[in-house]
């Protein structure tokens, strides 16, 4: 049911830290001896995993992400890259290498020609750059370490370092912004033709300099309905430049729909390497007894490093779901997609009988133009992408 | 038996004054009780009378008692409940008794149920042992708490027994009192049979135990005996009495405290205030004071999972079983669906039984607003009682509408009197008397709708008094009103469930406070839903719960599928919770929100 997995590798480390990030990363500055154990750590985590690697083999995607993956020196960071590649090639004799879609995230402040040009010749072939705004008082209020000036320059950095495929993520939401500065910010980079471009609405995590400062009054940020008109300008102005929204935040020039997302939107399976990575994969055993595992790492960094270095696991939880539940978890997620997902598809790969208590609840729904079917295939209508949450709460 | 050893009494007390505590003590002292299985409190049973340190059943118990007289005698303490909503219940326990214990907490003085209690006490002729509790208190005022009672009673401060019921200091002295002050009950055993039934329960293997005191004649296992008010005849299965466990005996005479048990199948068939004679010889009048329970209070009890109809009714057939005084009839909402129109003493009889079917019977219910009973003549003379305000016939077709009201007395200290007339003015209260107890405390005796009552009156009492004034209240008679039927309409639409009666002149500020309110607690839909309160068809305010816009979760972040899933799975929870209304979800709340205040 999955055609082929990925792997995902947490690097929690930062220039500085984002006044709206909960997500675990840590500043560089303050642990630079810790990176080196965590190169060494995640090495030491991938060892065993190439068992688990073969199960969901072919691996169609790798994923660095952060943190700032960048933020590690250039040689480790390449070092790690080809050591993935080769691991995922290995889980798999005899497929093509050279289709592996294999992305590193980078914020516009940490790269440089030389770097990004040691990524490409490790294997990397997609470049994910988190430019977030362009507006200097935006990207003021969120703690980005770069200015509008060098995250254009990135852009064109990553291009004329030879990434044929680019990422651009952007806020929906920022303090301060509004429908012209959104614009403003779009058509700059539109304008740079990046393959593809994520759009997530700004989420106020609680005990986060930014939830604080809004909490407290200093900081304003568009509500949800304005929020929405946000959402609702980016995604005209995206898709009238060509982009196709085939995830609810995720837009793509035909083609550069990025795989590894996709991977986490058509339930697929992957193992996370890292402080705070999930993974998902299939337990050993098959037939009506086959369980679906999705277990997720520590999230403290230095307890990461003590666990691996130690011969310990570093899972810190986990959970088995069942063949009905995995079932579920795959409508629920490909809902959101364009493509949608297909019932009676999903109901024949798990063995279970789906269709009979979602297809009504969708049907339903489908009447007040949530959703949109054809034959036992549905998807969230366009439309009703940002209040998807309605229909996929009776999916679960 | 010598009716010269019996010695019949009760403890009379505001609620906390330390009613339970001294009732504990006494069966302490006496030896009624081993110490060893001795909890706290130990007449209330109900963990949730516990709970709440609020009496809510009588429980009689005879206790053996030699005192230093030498003599052996034999005491029934007959404990009374201490809530306004159970006056009728307290009045039945007194009527059963020759003498009262008052307790008054020395640390906060006579409040209004002292005085309610106290009054109705002194209606049944009872000899009055007036006691100042919890005397050990560091903020006591024993003296001056004395001095209330002096005034109150007419006594000399001597007559006043200082008590800690809590370490005992004084307590040989209540127990003194109550054999040399209370009179032993008269009686002729020679006489046609009447005895009172103050309250009873029931019991799975043999039916209902009715508790009663007896008055004339006497009974004997075997007899046949009529219950003068059902008319109903039994033939005496079981008597006996409380020790406090249920002990047989086989003959009740003049002045003693017991139960009987007749294979009697409900308990409205041997209700609370009925007399019991025999049926051969049966007496020419019953005892006085008799009553039948009239819920002054309704509501709808829906279940949220109507899978649960059969439960909650089943759960409310057994509840019924040791409470006569709840009563319930099948009802159907537009809004709600299948649920039942339940009948209660009060409110705080309304939520302890509602406490009860969720926790005890694990149910999980939607109740909609209180309401008093209404009484309605049409203009075909038709005269109607309307406990739903969703049945409440067109305007057109009323004549006229009545209203119960109540006489509320509120004991406060003087310096914040002003406060309390405020608010027993702005709800329609009109003044009946004014008495200063003492020179700084003062009793208001207030005519005043029960449904302005139920409106939060008693915690806008508490908080414009800081918590010192308290509230007792009975039922005086129906007044005319000019009443009207608010609708509120969810997307054009009325949701029954919503609808209440009113006084004109509030209509409109409770109408659009109510609406405001709504506003908040209903979730956001697909699309704006106009929410209005109507008179008929005139709308007197309306908002707007604007569309849902945003309700997504946008980021998998590093693949966490399994926190999206659970913040969906709360989502799905919520809604669970949730009446659909037409295409519109209201929550819980939103039925209990006609009760929210108006003005602040």
């Amino acid at each position: 049911m999955s055609s082929g997995g990925s792997i995902y590798v947490h690097v929690p480390f930062c220039a500085s830290k984002c006044s709206y990030c909960d997500f675990v990363s840590v500043p560089l500055g303050q642990v630079r001896p810790l990176a080196a154990s965590y190169l060494a750590a995640l090495r030491t985590e991938l060892r065993p995993s190439v068992r688990l690697l073969r199960r969901i083999a072919p691996i169609r995607s790798i994923y660095i992400g952060g943190g700032t993956p960048t933020a590690l020196p250039a040689s480790e960071l390449a070092r790690l890259a080809s050591e993935l590649l080769t691991a995922a090639v290995s889980a798999a004799a005899g497929d093509d290498p050279v289709d592996i879609e294999f992305t590193v995230e980078a914020n516009p402040a940490t790269i440089d020609t030389a770097g990004l040009s040691l990524l490409l010749r490790a294997g990397v072939n997609r470049l994910s750059l988190g430019v977030q705004s362009l507006d200097p008082a935006e990207l003021e209020a969120l703690g980005r370490a770069h200015d509008a000036a060098q995250a254009l320059a990135a852009i064109d950095d990553a291009r004329a370092a030879g990434f044929e495929n680019l990422n651009v993520d952007l806020i929906i939401g920022a303090p301060g912004q509004t429908r012209a500065s959104l614009e403003c910010t779009l058509e700059s980079i539109v304008a740079r033709r990046p393959d593809h471009v994520s759009a997530y609405c700004l989420q106020l995590e609680t005990g986060t300099p930014l939830e604080r400062a809004v909490a407290s009054g200093k900081v304003q940020v568009p509500d949800a309905d304005e929020t929405a008109d946000l959402y609702w300008t980016a995604v005209r102005a995206l898709c009238s430049a060509g982009y196709r929204r085939y995830e609810v935040s995720n837009f793509a020039l035909p083609g550069r729909e990025c795989r590894h997302n996709l991977g986490y939107w058509e339930c697929g399976m992957y193992l996370g390497l890292g402080a705070a990575a999930h993974s998902h994969y299939p337990s050993e055993a098959g037939g009506p007894a086959r369980r679906w595992v999705r277990s997720w790492n520590t999230s403290d960094v230095g307890e990461y490093v003590r666990l691996v270095m130690s011969g310990h696991t570093p899972e810190a939880g986990r959970e088995e779901l069942d063949a009905e539940r995995e079932a579920r978890d795959r409508v629920m997620l490909g809902l959101r997609t364009e493509r949608g997902v297909d019932l009676a598809e999903v109901g024949a790969a798990y063995g279970v009988r789906i269709s009979d208590a979602l297809l009504p609840v969708l049907r339903k729904w489908s009447l007040k133009r949530m959703v949109e079917m054809e034959g036992t295939r549905a998807r969230i209508a366009p439309q009703a992408a940002l209040v998807a949450n309605v229909v996929l709460a009776e999916c679960v | 038996m010598d009716t010269t050893a019996i010695r019949n009494f009760c403890i009379i007390a505001h609620v906390d004054h330390g009613k339970s505590t001294l009732a504990d003590r006494i069966l302490e002292l006496t030896g009624a009780i081993d110490p060893r299985a001795m909890t706290e409190q130990m007449l209330d049973r109900m963990d949730l009378e516990r709970e709440r340190g609020i009496t809510i059943k009588l429980k009689p118990v005879r206790i053996d008692y030699r005192h230093t007289d030498g003599n052996d005698y034999i005491l029934n303490l007959i404990d009374t409940p201490g809530h306004v909503d159970f006056t009728y219940e307290v009045s039945r326990s007194l009527a059963a008794c020759e003498g009262a214990v008052l307790v008054v907490d020395a640390t906060q003085g006579v409040q209004a149920q002292t005085l309610a209690n106290l009054y109705l006490a002194i209606d049944h002729g009872l000899e009055i042992i007036p006691v100042v509790n919890k005397v050990d208190l560091p903020n006591a005022e024993p003296e001056r708490v004395r001095d209330e009672l002096v005034d109150l009673l007419g006594i000399k401060p001597d007559e006043v027994l200082m008590v800690s019921a809590k370490t005992g200091a004084g307590v040989d002295r209540v127990l003194n009192a109550v054999v040399n002050l209370v009179p032993p009950p008269s009686g002729n055993p020679d006489a046609p049979l009447k005895a009172l039934i103050f309250d009873s329960h029931f019991d799975p293997y043999r039916g209902v135990m009715a508790h009663i005191r007896v008055f004339n004649g006497s009974l004997s296992v075997g007899d046949d005996i009529l219950m003068m008010s059902s008319g109903k005849r039994y033939t005496l299965t079981e008597l006996g009495v409380f020790r406090p466990d249920m002990q047989p005996v086989s003959n009740l005479g003049p002045g003693e405290v017991g139960y009987l048990a007749a294979q009697i199948k409900e308990l409205a068939d041997a209700s609370v205030g009925d007399t019991v004679t025999r049926a051969a010889s049966p007496a020419r009048e019953p005892l006085p004071g008799y009553r039948p329970a009239r819920p002054m209070v309704y509501c709808g009890m829906y279940p949220v999972d109507t899978a649960q109809y059969p439960a909650l009714r089943d759960a409310l057939d057994k509840l019924k079983l040791n409470d006569a005084s709840i009563s319930y009839e099948p009802e159907t909402s537009a809004a709600l669906g299948f649920g039942f129109r339940c009948g209660f003493l009060g409110l705080l009889h309304m939520e302890i039984v509602q406490e009860r079917l969720e926790r005890e019977y694990g149910l999980e219910l939607i109740t909609t607003a209180p309401s008093v009973v209404y009484k309605v003549i049409t203009t075909a003379q038709d005269e109607l009682y309307i406990d739903n305000p969703a049945n409440l016939p067109p305007a057109h077709k009323i004549e006229e509408i009545e209203e119960p009201y109540v006489r509320a007395t509120i004991f406060v200290p003087a310096d914040l009197l002003g406060p309390v007339m405020d608010l027993a003015t702005e709800r329609r209260g009109s003044l009946h008397d004014l008495h200063f107890a003492t020179p700084t405390r003062v009793r208001a005796t207030y005519d005043i709708p029960l449904s302005e009552i139920l409106f939060d009156f008693f915690d806008k009492l508490k908080s414009r008094t800081r918590g010192y004034a308290s509230l007792d209240y009975e039922f005086l008679e129906y007044r005319q009103s000019d009443l009207v039927k608010l609708d509120i309409l969810v997307s054009g639409k009325p949701v029954d469930a919503l609808s209440f009666i009113v006084h004109r002149s509030f209509a409109e500020r409770r109408g659009r406070a109510l609406v405001e309110r709504l506003r908040k607690l209903i979730p956001r839909q697909l699309y704006d839903v106009p929410l209005q309160a109507a008179i008929g068809s005139r709308v007197i305010a309306r908002e707007t719960i604007k569309a849902l816009r945003k309700d997504v979760l946008a980021k998998c972040y590093g693949g966490d599928v399994t926190r999206k899933r659970k913040l969906l799975e709360k989502q799905k929870e919520g809604k669970r919770r949730m009446k659909q209304f037409g295409s519109v979800e209201i929550p819980q709340e939103a039925f209990m929100a006609v009760l929210a205040a108006d003005d602040e």
